[in-house]
């Protein structure tokens, strides 16, 4: 069952019916830790909301020119084609990909050793459990198939 | 919960000027400037935190905007387009900047700095606080937010401070509502932790945060 405390958020974002409000505003009254959050996020949001700044001094025509004048600019063009995260994202696949290429088997023929080992596991399961070592003394003793 | 303010106009007049500038009319951009720059540096100023970069933000974001004009489609309104050009802006600035070093509490004293932790979280706020209650209120609100992953701190200034509704949001960040909603929910549960690292540290130690 979820405490009263989890449904902070619905309380903050007014999702509740008035009767889970009602029950919330009382365990506010008493509930030391959510008054304390609600208060911080209030205080917090007032206080950048209410934040005077000097309006920015750009003249909108500058900023129409500039922009303008950088538009057919290389460097603005290649960024933006070449969005930073899908060229990241691009990057790790393309290594991921030669990761694996370098890693995978060789597809060329098998070495005797592999050979016994793929044969001795299709004549019986368990001994595809065995470990190398054990495998090699089986192969040693003969590998016979009980 | 009040809403940031973005120029009331009919979509026909943004479009007009849209065609216009992408005939190369610089007068009908200037005019599209002039309409969302407020409510766009509002925007990159409460997620920054700093006036002269968000300036600087506001020209790179319409440089990015006459660049991508020729795939904005007409059907859509135009300020969530250009503010999630913003968004997308902000976002890579906060993440360009992780690992910059910012000087706290230049104008407080210890014993302003530990009331207002104190009072940050006991009491409630009230539309007369004092200009030093703001100040100093101000310099945490800003180190806690600076605190938020670059997402979660878009999408809160959205909401939260901005008062956005969360299909607004979530049509800025371009991501699901329910994406949106999460993200605002982490962003707070966040600000709460950080704050109690913090007030454990007893203010004052930058490595806290």
């Amino acid at each position: 069952m979820r405490k009263l405390c989890d449904w902070f958020n619905q309380y903050r974002d007014g999702m509740m019916t008035a009767e889970q409000k009602e029950s919330f505003e009382s365990h506010l009254a008493t509930g030391m830790e959510c008054r304390a959050r609600l208060y911080l996020l209030d205080n917090l949001v007032h206080t950048i909301r209410d934040q005077h700044f000097p309006y920015p001094a750009g003249e909108p025509s500058t900023i129409a020119d500039r922009a303008y004048e950088k538009k057919g600019c290389w460097d603005v063009l290649l960024l933006s084609w070449v969005k930073p995260m899908p060229a990241w994202a691009g990057l790790a696949a393309l290594l991921v990909l030669l990761a694996f290429l370098w890693a995978a088997p060789s597809g060329g023929p098998l070495s005797d050793y592999e050979s016994l080992q793929i044969e001795a596991s299709q004549a019986k399961g368990e001994i595809a459990d065995l470990s190398d070592d054990e495998l090699e003394n089986w192969l040693e003793k003969g590998g016979s198939i009980q | 919960m009040r809403s940031t303010a973005i120029p009331a106009m009919s979509d026909s007049a943004d479009s007009n000027l849209i065609q216009a500038s992408l005939e190369g009319d610089r007068n009908a951009f200037a005019v599209l400037v002039e309409r969302y720059q407020p409510a766009i540096f509002r925007t990159v100023r409460r997620t920054l935190g700093n006036t002269t970069e968000s300036e600087d933000a506001v020209q790179e974001i319409f440089i990015r905007a006459i660049v991508a004009l020729p795939k904005y489609d007409l059907r859509y309104p135009f300020a969530p387009w250009i503010l999630k050009i913003a968004s997308n802006y902000c976002i890579d600035q906060i993440r360009r900047r992780k690992t910059r070093k910012y000087k706290l509490w230049s104008d407080l004293s210890e014993t302003e700095e530990r009331k207002a932790i104190k009072n940050m979280s006991t009491q409630p706020h009230t539309q007369d606080s004092t200009h030093a209650d703001q100040g100093s209120y101000l310099e945490i609100a800003q180190l806690l937010l600076n605190r938020l992953k670059p997402k979660r701190r878009m999408a809160f200034v959205l909401r939260e401070i901005e008062g956005r509704e969360y299909e607004e949001v979530a049509a800025i960040l371009g991501v699901p509502e329910t994406t949106a909603r999460v993200r605002v929910w982490r962003a707070r549960n966040d600000l709460n932790t950080e704050f109690r690292k913090y007030l454990k540290k007893g203010g004052r130690d930058e490595k806290a945060l």
